[in-house]
């Protein structure tokens, strides 16, 4: 049979091709055996033309949990029984064997293998106990193989597959075959085989003491970072991260897990080997450390995992419900709303829990904060409040507060009303708030009320502390502006060097609420002699009012007089509802071509007032000097500048020679209209462009009665915005992918609320299950910012490491950010591992702290190749001999004999003592 | 903020810089042809509309022009705010008028909305002979911060058309319904063999 099938293989080699392959077939099959050979044949042959490339076209699936692994099959049948043939490939054809790597298939680093045949029945275990029909299935394979001219190995399981034994074949051309042999032993493992000597010796025959034995031995062992079941202490480790107030989350890493390597060490005794095996593992040529998981990095059903993510989609859920119901005060109880409305809990927790948020909401920590340091500059694209402002507080403290059900976020909010509205009439600053600066528009509507709160409360502290002064004491009031003229010159001093025209105000003074205005900075030279003004200021001290000051050196154009600049009153602050309904006010007006805006007039207005009421003797032209400065041209450029020159001498540039621009001079100029309406009046004395009383109470007004799924709203858009604050404060190192993330989760979170703000939700159940989506989207970051975080903080002393262990989890874990809350069919584990560097070891090893007492146990293995007291918890070990196959030109095909040297002997050991893995292959030529 | 509805498109155009820049010059001369040589300054804001046909669709201006003084400065971002465009406008006869031009363009990108069109106006470009502000200059300015610019003038309405035309072409047709930088949300259950991989 031999010798007719050898006839066969090479008419085939001659013609390739395929329908000459089928003719043929049909002629010389005789029994079914020999059709079952043929039928591997076909397809060896056929996987063989192919090569990887095409196979991988046709669809050879790549081996889960080995990146660079393909299978293909093929089914068949034999007499009653069907089997499988699987042929194993690396994509990169030419690369070479490797000895040891963390990513092989069991039977290749078992038989120092690349690519193989693996045949198994094809039945549930998969698994042939008779030994006689392994055999003869493996004949069969080693048949077809050689017909078909290939060298590849050939496997079958035997046995139990948890013993992952095969037997296995190769031919290596015309006169070396190769046998493999594989199994385990699970326990009582004979003595000679725990210890490194005792294993040298048993292979018996091949290994003469004329022979090498190679051996490179990875070794694998746990890390105590976290060890499993002890628990750490009281303190969470977690305690210092920026999430803490809110929640503590599972550490990501439970520990990590070190390979030390020795590669290559040639051994010609057994004292050899057993110096290498109580060698220290510091003295390994190469570390691999690789961190071990917890289970919650994987996928985890909805709601199993607390966190901001889950706090967020219950908050979602709750605006989902707010629909429902007009007021706020719907929602406080069950019964109000009927409970089929309320699929959810409506827990509310009890009184004390409300008031200890409240507590910490209004008292603790309550000083005015920077809201911009620390956040992140995508921030402001969501519409929510700043971090650690109120409202931000108020809406972590709701995801925390029960369940962040409807009823308790109904409960805490109108509690926290009322506290606002103490804060209200009791005039106390607002917390948390900041009272200066205008009304930042990019914020969320109640943080913009907020703010506006606490700067009329700040107001109208001030008109009271102003009305109680004043009784009727008018010398005493007017000696209060001369006290803020000093202040106004001090100021004017200070914006010298800022722009032309700056409103400084300053938040510190409770003393007053307006604020100098029109400091030109080129006049600040003049303030020197601001006592002595009061010589000629005297005239007309009887009825000047409301002066914050010289207004450098200038003189009004009809008296002998210098120019006062005057408290001026604050531009109204307005909330971006108030400029909407501005806005529409001044669209209904149409294509007004004169359109101007009472508010602007009555600005304008109440300037001119002030500014007539400190400058007596002013006229129009002075106050557009002052006010309007690019409207007043002087007559010759050179006139004032030698002005400047000579300002000593005050007459020189009296009156000052110059005119009003041409628009400012026409005829029924508008300005000079409101100018001669305008009566002079200190600001003191003006009706408030901004009644502090008045809009107070509308914003509390606005708080009170908000409907409940326009709070929710804000609410989801602030919480978002807030729970992002929070976990990028968390410090992970210089690690730009997390960095990108977080960005890329804020302009995701933006684009996602932007339909939120919207007055008419288009699709009200859409934007929910987007809002929940987004959720997903949260975890995901949220749970890599933790993990990067205990990384960073267990890796402090080798940043390149955890950046590394960091970038390769990104690798792994990114591509499922996508696959949603139910896809979870994907149960690849994260085993990527990094090399460590020789500066870093020092760091790792401290990572393994000496065992406890109750640690010791494990020495028990007794298998040498401590770290601190450490042992091993697998070793493997692979053992080759070579020989020399010298004048063996026949046996042209395979790689090794091209060196003239081929690894006769193998053996490959994995495992402890008490539950080794051993596989051997033997070369040799019979 | 720009709004769609079949091929009409409605934009919020806000107009600022320097006092006597010639703001309101440019818009009168855009919405009604006219020029008045001492135009008069404006109070707080105007309010102007005008509809340009530009391709198949039509655009309708919502214009504010705001005034120059500083003191109306803090009123500023209600006017900005929310709009599609902005002219920033100088005077060429003014080294002043085009810092401050500057300060405005830096304010609007830090405050304004990130998607707004922006363009830079260099007024009285008819006053060649007082020119303190070269071409060059402000051309390089432009690019440097991303804005388009022309030299205009409101007396000899050069270019003041074709300013506004400009901005009608480059805004926005359609909204970005997802930010390209930003993350894909999961796709829905019945969707999701389409859906893929996200955020690679």
């Amino acid at each position: 049979m031999a010798s007719s099938e050898k006839t066969k293989s090479a008419t085939e080699g001659e013609n390739p091709d395929d329908e000459e392959l089928e003719r043929f077939d049909d002629f010389t099959l005789a029994s079914s055996w020999e059709r079952f050979i043929s039928e591997i044949e076909a397809a060896c042959r056929l996987w063989m033309a192919d090569g990887p490339k095409n196979l991988l076209d046709k669809g050879a699936a790549c081996l889960a949990s080995l990146k660079n692994l393909y299978n293909i099959k093929f089914e068949l049948k034999y007499g009653a029984k069907s089997y499988s043939l699987e042929y194993f490939f690396e994509n990169d054809h030419d690369g070479a064997i490797v000895e040891w790597k963390d990513d092989l298939h069991d039977l290749q680093l078992s038989f120092g293998i690349k690519e193989f045949l693996v045949i198994a029945p094809l039945s549930a275990s998969g698994v042939i106990l008779d030994a006689p029909e392994a055999t003869k299935l493996l004949s069969a394979v080693a048949v077809a193989l050689s017909n078909s001219g290939s060298t590849w190995p050939a496997f079958v399981p035997i046995h139990d597959p948890s013993r992952k034994a095969y037997i296995g074949i190769q031919n290596m051309g015309t006169l070396l075959t190769r046998r493999f042999e594989s199994d385990r032993i699970g326990s009582q493992v004979p003595v000679r085989l725990m210890h490194l000597e005792g294993l040298l010796t048993y292979q018996t025959p091949p290994y003469d003491d004329e022979d090498d034995a190679q051996e490179s031995e990875p070794e694998v062992r746990e890390a105590g970072g976290n060890p499993d079941g002890i628990p750490y202490n009281k303190i969470q480790w977690d305690d210092d991260c920026p999430w803490a107030e809110w929640y503590s989350a599972e550490d990501p890493v439970r520990g990590f897990q070190l390979i030390a390597v020795w590669s290559n060490k040639v051994v010609e005794n057994s004292l050899e080997m057993a110096e290498l095996e109580n060698a220290s593992s510091h003295e390994a040529d190469i570390w691999i450390l690789s961190p071990i998981l917890s289970s919650n990095t994987k996928e985890v059903p909805e709601g199993k995992l607390v966190g901001f993510a889950s706090q967020l989609r219950l908050l979602v859920n709750a605006l989902d419900i707010s629909f429902e119901g007009q007021f706020i005060e719907d929602f406080t109880s069950v019964e109000k709303l009927g409970p089929e409305k309320l699929s959810t809990s409506a827990t509310v927790p009890p009184p004390t829990v409300v008031d200890r948020v409240l507590k910490d909401l209004f008292h603790e920590g309550a000083q005015n904060l920077d809201h911009e340091k620390g956040e992140h500059r995508n921030s402001r694209v969501i519409k929510g409040a700043p971090l650690e402002s109120l409202f931000a507080q108020f809406c972590l403290h709701a995801l925390w507060f029960g369940d962040c059900n409807i009823c308790a976020i109904a409960v805490l909010w109108i509690e926290f009303v009322r506290e606002v509205r103490w804060c209200w009439e009791e005039s106390q600053p607002i917390p948390r708030m900041q009272t200066s600066g205008s009304i930042d528009l990019s914020t969320c509507l109640i943080h913009q009320k907020l703010q506006m709160l606490a700067i009329c409360i700040k107001k109208k502290y001030h008109s009271d502390i102003h009305f109680d002064d004043k009784v009727d004491d008018n010398s005493n009031v007017f000696a209060d502006y001369k006290e803020g003229s000093d202040a106004g010159d001090g100021r004017t001093q200070n914006s010298a060097s800022t722009e032309q025209f700056d409103v400084k105000r300053d938040s510190s003074r409770w003393k007053t609420s307006e604020y100098s205005f029109g400091t030109n900075g080129k006049r600040a030279v003049a303030i020197s002699d601001n006592v002595s003004p009061s010589a000629d200021r005297k005239p007309a001290e009887m009825v000047r009012k409301g002066s914050a000051g010289l207004f450098g050196s200038m003189m009004l154009l009809n008296s002998y007089q210098r120019m006062h600049a005057p408290y001026t009153q604050d531009v109204p602050i307005m909330t971006e509802d108030m400029h909407e309904e501005r806005l529409r006010a001044a669209e209904a007006l149409g294509n007004a071509f004169s359109f101007s805006a009472q508010l602007e007039k009555d600005i304008l207005t109440s300037d001119m007032s002030a500014f007539k009421a400190a400058n007596p003797d002013a006229v129009f032209e002075d106050f557009i000097r002052w006010h309007s400065p690019g409207d007043w041209e002087p007559c010759e450029a050179d006139v004032s500048e030698s002005s400047m020159d000579h300002k000593t001498e005050l007459n020189a540039d009296w009156p000052p020679r110059g005119r009003l621009s041409e628009r400012m001079s026409e005829r029924g100029n508008s300005w000079r209209q409101i100018w001669n309406d305008a009566p002079p009046l200190p600001v003191s004395e003006q009706k408030p462009l901004l009644d502090p009383n008045r809009e107070g109470e509308k914003i509390l007004h606005y708080l009170e009665t908000i409907p409940p799924h326009q709070l929710l709203q804000q609410m989801v858009c602030t919480a978002f915005r807030a729970s992002a604050g929070c976990l990028n404060r968390t410090s992970f190192g210089a690690f730009e992918q997390l960095k990108i993330r977080i960005e890329q989760l804020y302009l995701t979170i933006a684009s996602t609320l932007k339909p939120l703000q919207a007055t008419l939700l288009r699709d009200k159940n859409e934007i929910i299950d987007d809002l929940r989506r987004l959720t997903v989207v949260f975890e995901h970051v949220e749970k890599l910012v933790i993990l990067s975080a205990s990384i960073h903080r267990k890796l402090l002393a080798a940043p390149r490491l955890s950046t590394a262990i960091l970038g390769d989890y990104f690798k792994y874990y990114l591509p499922r950010m996508g696959m949603g809350l139910e896809g979870g069919n994907e149960q690849e584990e994260f085993n990527e591992k990094q090399q460590v560097k020789g500066h870093e070891r020092a760091a790792i090893a401290d990572m393994f702290m000496t065992p406890t007492a109750n640690q010791s146990w494990r020495k028990v293995l007794s298998m040498g190749n401590l770290l601190n007291g450490h042992e091993p918890i697998l070793r493997e070990i692979i053992f080759s001999k070579r020989d020399n196959v010298s004048d063996n030109h026949y046996a042209s095909f395979t790689r090794s004999s091209l060196d003239h040297e081929i690894e006769t002997h193998r053996m490959y050991i994995c495992g402890t003592s008490n539950d080794l893995q051993v596989a051997l292959s033997v070369s040799s030529s019979d | 903020m720009a709004t769609i509805g079949n091929n009409n498109l409605n934009a919020k155009l806000v107009l600022l810089g320097d006092m006597g820049a010639g703001k309101s010059s440019l818009v009168l001369r855009f919405v009604k042809g006219q020029f008045l040589e001492f135009q008069e300054s404006t109070i707080g804001a105007a309010f102007f509309s005008q509809t340009l046909a530009v391709n198949d669709a039509t655009v309708k201006f919502e214009i504010w022009d705001t005034a120059g003084q500083e003191r109306y400065h803090s009123l500023a971002p209600m006017y900005y705010r929310g709009a599609a465009a902005a002219i920033i406008v100088y005077d060429i006869t003014s080294m002043d008028s085009f810092t401050r031009a500057k300060k405005w363009v830096q304010e609007l990108q830090k405050q304004g909305n990130p998607n707004m069109v922006m363009a830079l106006a260099g007024n009285k470009a008819d006053l060649e002979d007082k020119r303190k502000v070269t071409t060059e200059e402000a051309q390089l300015y432009a690019e440097e911060n991303g804005l388009f610019f022309m030299e205009t003038s409101a007396k000899t309405a050069i270019n003041v058309n074709d300013i506004f035309y400009e901005i009608a072409r480059r805004l926005p047709r359609a909204q970005p319904s997802q930010n390209p930088a930003g993350m894909v949300l999961v796709d829905r259950p019945a969707e999701r063999a389409a859906a893929g991989s996200c955020c690679s």
